[in-house]
């Protein structure tokens, strides 16, 4: 009768491998598609194996490509930079004073998703574009309306913080949610000055979930289509934008291949670079578990 | 006789409708190793993390060596701290964690490697520099925790329950061990606990507090001996309690009448006949005796033992008296040859008792 | 005290809070204009208002519409159940069990953060189409988002439950419990708050999701999808009315569960 139980390996297993065999088989495998399908060339919407390196050749010879990716990345870096100054304090305000509204404050944040990327950005238009609610306002009573937030790289900027900021938030307040703010008394009884605290205890402690927040603004805000569309001038276009005409208008799928490689490698090399700076020992991270 | 290091003067606090510090008034002088004895929830935690700055007083003031510090955020009164749970910094290596407040004070590189070399020592630390927090046992982060209180040479060091989470037997080697490193050290150790074997093993003084006053604050032979409240009486060894009616009243001695027995006490103070009274005698204070002796000014009741509970070097005595209570006695375990069922009397001097008004319950 | 100190105190805890507000006004103001148009006769230029409900009496009549919204929510939730169930499980078993494939399995479980979503959606066109042979379709959409959802939902449960202490689990075993039995009585009761937060993450997030579902969906029409579709003739006034109606579900929602916290009925996991 005895059924042989099995061990925690087995248990460990048994759970967390459905799980990673269904991101492996609908993530890893499409991405790796993608690359296959980057050496091949496109004949009237048709994917034709026929091995070469001519999509490669055509984006890194073309300046305006390298123009559209550059800029991307550019915009990616400053948005995930102005989200991580605006969003330490936040997320620390509602670690720590949120009390226990703490989860509805941060589904608030999340709220905003509701309504589609396309009217939201709509309505960002309609706040701060040209003719929009603030420029309105300022010129009605008489005053400049804002220029360097009608049709350019700062508007698609705010546009794109404020798309993705909520993410930025919530990791750091996550990672908060795990942080032991008694040693911070420890560290003040042992002389050192709030924000020497800061620096020496808080940060470091949170590093890896400020990484993941950065990651995760930085990822989506470098493939960013749409913003640009509506809040660009136009000279905005962005890598992510032409990308998704090659697999609309234009229907050159290898070519959109070989730029969702590119896009994938710049985006891995950020991660990558993200992540020499996390030392799991440095971080507090114990392994937890029995 | 020189300034005290510690002074706190009328300091209060309270949380909403609970007074956690009612003001309190002590002063701790160099060198001294002070326990403040609690049961949890009587504000001595509080206490310490008033000293500590982690709390701000209501009322009074405190003074770390004749300078107001009240108003002074934690990390400008120079002083150490050791936590119940430890608090290491986790993404910090034991080094790293021990030198932590002379970083934060700005001494020199050659004075922390000095200073850490001298704290690994002292605390039997050699070789764990490079562990972080987490390879390490209990003991040996209780040792971190330890280090990184002392190695500034503090004014004093607040110790918060610091061995409550170590096992029976870590316990008793570190109790030994923290009075060592006080004595070595020669600046006050400020102790809370509320087990009272730690506070009688380790401080020379004691405040046992409850609802955030201080019931007696004694040296600890005297706080043992000479309970000065019911509260204490209770708290501090194991004693019998006998609760009676006082029935006469002759100067400094009086007759209490204990449910049909009477028995000789000490006059409570203020005390008249028929008061409601309670007398405290500690277990070790009483002895079983074979029944028939006569008595010399002592207290001697007869009764019947009901059981022993041998404890190694001492053995209890249970034993039903004919007034139906039962008294516990502390013996060597190996005096006499005393049966279960025996009749035998117990013995103990009038003086041995401490007697209170009567609580409520 | 530090009477400075305190007045440092109050001045940060005052600033950061300002911050916070002036963040939830950068992000409900574009809705709350999206709200106010919807009202308006003129959807390009609302100024000076002109109310009227035409938008709503439009939707109200469209079936396009009301297809769209019903795929949204059929998306979402589909792709909501996969997440929250596929990240529980893993969650659970990275925290509970010291496994030498740990590191493996969580780096697994939080790849498809570092995958745009517009990455997500041509790969999974690509590969369905090309390998599988498969047409754009519900499904393929579902599974799509679901695959971008469960590492948010992996993250918020991993972060949610850190503290968890599985020796509970334990004592329920010890005391009889069979391992679902278990789940079922003393880990999911603690555990509910975390799978709920998740649950309603990655609803989100398919819902209303653009760059995934349009390159897998094929035809058939979500909000998102349409809203990009009608683009080019001008957006339809019915978006306006439906973006303001489900604003206005997740205002009555966020309403209830601060008052079932306000009175302390549900304390959605928070310890005082």
């Amino acid at each position: 009768m005895a059924r042989r139980r099995l061990g925690p390996e087995g248990r460990f297993l048994l759970m967390a491998l459905p799980g990673a065999i269904f991101v492996v088989v609908f993530l890893l495998l499409p991405i790796l598609s993608i690359i296959v399908f980057s050496f091949w060339r496109t004949e009237s919407y048709t994917l034709i194996p026929d091995w070469n390196l001519d999509n490669y050749a055509t984006l890194f010879g073309t300046t305006t490509y390298m123009t559209f990716l550059l800029r991307s990345f550019t915009m990616a870096v400053a948005v995930s930079l102005a989200s991580l100054v605006y969003a330490w304090p936040v997320a620390y305000f509602i670690a720590k004073h949120g009390d226990r509204y703490r989860l509805l404050l941060i589904l608030a944040l999340a709220a905003p998703f509701f309504t589609g990327i396309i009217l939201r950005v709509t309505g960002i238009q309609g706040v701060m574009g040209p003719v929009g609610v603030i420029n309105l306002g300022l010129m009605n009573y008489g005053l400049q309306p804002i220029e360097f937030i009608m049709y350019t790289q700062t508007a698609v900027g705010i546009g794109v913080t404020y798309l993705f900021i909520p993410f930025m938030v919530t990791a750091v307040y996550l990672s908060l949610l795990n942080f032991d703010f008694e040693l911070l008394e420890v560290a003040k009884i042992n002389g050192a000055k709030p924000w020497r605290a800061f620096i020496e205890i808080t940060w470091p402690l949170n590093w890896m979930g400020t990484v993941i927040g950065l990651v995760l603004v930085f990822i989506p805000s470098m493939a960013e289509s749409i913003t640009p569309r509506f809040l660009g001038g136009p000279n905005a276009a962005s890598f992510g934008q032409v990308l998704g005409l090659q697999f609309g208008e234009t229907g050159t799928w290898a070519l959109g291949s070989a730029m969702g490689v590119l896009l994938f490698a710049v985006s891995s090399l950020v991660i990558l670079l993200m992540w020499r700076t996390v030392n799991l020992q440095r971080s507090g991270f114990t392994g937890g578990g029995s | 006789m020189s300034e005290p290091v510690l002074e706190l003067r009328n300091v209060t606090k309270r949380f909403g409708s609970v007074t956690a510090a009612d003001a309190i008034t002590l002063s701790v002088n160099q060198g001294e190793f002070f326990a403040l004895l609690g049961p949890s929830g009587s504000g001595k935690t509080t206490m310490l993390r008033i000293i500590a700055g982690l709390e701000v007083p209501d009322e009074g003031g405190v003074f770390i060596n004749g300078q107001d510090v009240t108003a002074l955020p934690p990390y400008a009164r120079g002083v150490g701290m050791v936590f119940q749970n430890f608090l290491l910094f986790p993404h910090k290596r034991v080094g790293e964690n021990v030198v932590f407040p002379l970083r934060m004070q700005g001494a020199s590189k050659a004075e922390q490697d000095e200073r850490l070399k001298w704290a690994l020592d002292l605390l039997r630390l050699d070789g764990l520099a490079d562990r972080y927090p987490h390879q390490l046992s209990g003991g040996q982060q209780q040792r971190v925790a330890l280090a990184r209180g002392l190695i500034s040479r503090p004014a004093l060091l607040l110790l918060d329950e610091p061995l409550a989470n170590l096992d029976r037997e870590l316990r008793k080697e570190m109790e030994v061990e923290v009075r060592r490193y006080q004595v070595e050290l020669d600046i006050p150790f400020i102790y809370v606990t509320h087990n009272q074997e730690e506070a009688l093993t380790m401080s020379d003084r004691i405040a046992v507090m409850n609802h955030g006053r201080f019931e007696q604050v004694a040296p600890k032979l005297e706080v043992y001996t000479h309970p000065t409240s019911r509260f204490v009486a209770g708290f501090v060894g194991h004693s019998n309690v006998m609760t009676g009616t006082l029935a006469a009243i002759e100067g400094g001695c009086a007759s209490l009448d204990w449910n049909g027995v009477t028995v000789a006490v000490r006059t409570p103070p203020g005390a008249s006949v028929g008061d409601r009274v309670d007398c405290f005698v500690k277990l070790e204070k009483m002895r079983v005796v074979a029944p028939g002796g006569a008595a010399q000014g002592e207290n001697r009741v007869p009764g019947t033992l009901r059981d022993i509970i041998f404890k190694g070097s001492t053995a209890d005595y249970l034993v039903t008296l004919e007034n139906g209570a039962e008294l516990m006695i502390s013996e060597g375990s190996e005096t006499m040859g005393f049966q279960r069922k025996d009749p035998l009397e117990v013995v103990w001097s009038a003086e041995a008792g401490a007697c209170f008004p009567a609580g409520g319950a | 005290m530090a009477a400075g100190s305190r007045v440092a105190v109050a001045a940060y805890k005052g600033g950061s809070g300002l911050l916070l507000t002036l963040l939830y006004l950068f992000l409900y103001a574009p809705i709350v204009y999206v709200i106010y148009t919807s009202f308006n006769k003129d959807l390009i230029w609302p100024f000076p208002p002109d109310f009227t409900l035409d938008a709503y009496f439009k939707l109200a009549d469209s079936s396009t519409y009301h297809e769209a919204l019903w795929n949204s929510v059929l998306l979402g939730l589909g792709s909501a159940i996969l997440c929250t169930v596929v990240a529980t499980m893993g969650s659970m078993s990275i925290l509970k069990y010291r496994s030498r494939w740990r590191g493996l399995i969580a780096v697994i479980y939080l790849c498809p953060l570092f995958v745009a979503d517009l990455l997500v959606g041509i790969s999974s066109l690509l590969f369905n189409r090309q390998v599988l042979g498969l047409p754009g379709n519900m499904g393929s959409a579902m599974i799509a988002n679901a695959v971008h959802g469960t590492s948010f939902a992996f993250l918020i449960m991993i972060a949610q439950m850190a503290r968890y202490d599985w020796r509970l689990d334990d004592a329920a075993m010890v005391f009889g419990a069979k391992p679902l039995r278990c789940f079922w009585e003393v880990t999911l009761p603690i555990i509910w708050p975390a799978m709920l937060g998740a649950f309603i993450i990655s609803f989100i997030l398919a819902f209303n999701n653009l760059e995934i579902s349009f390159y897998n969906l094929g035809a058939i029409p979500t909000l998102p999808t349409i809203a990009w579709g009608s683009l080019r003739f001008g957006l339809g006034a019915e978006l306006f009315a439906l973006a303001a109606l489900v604003n206005g579900v997740v205002l009555v929602t966020f309403t209830i569960m601060y008052l079932l916290m306000r009175y302390r009925i549900v304390s959605f996991g928070h310890r005082d």
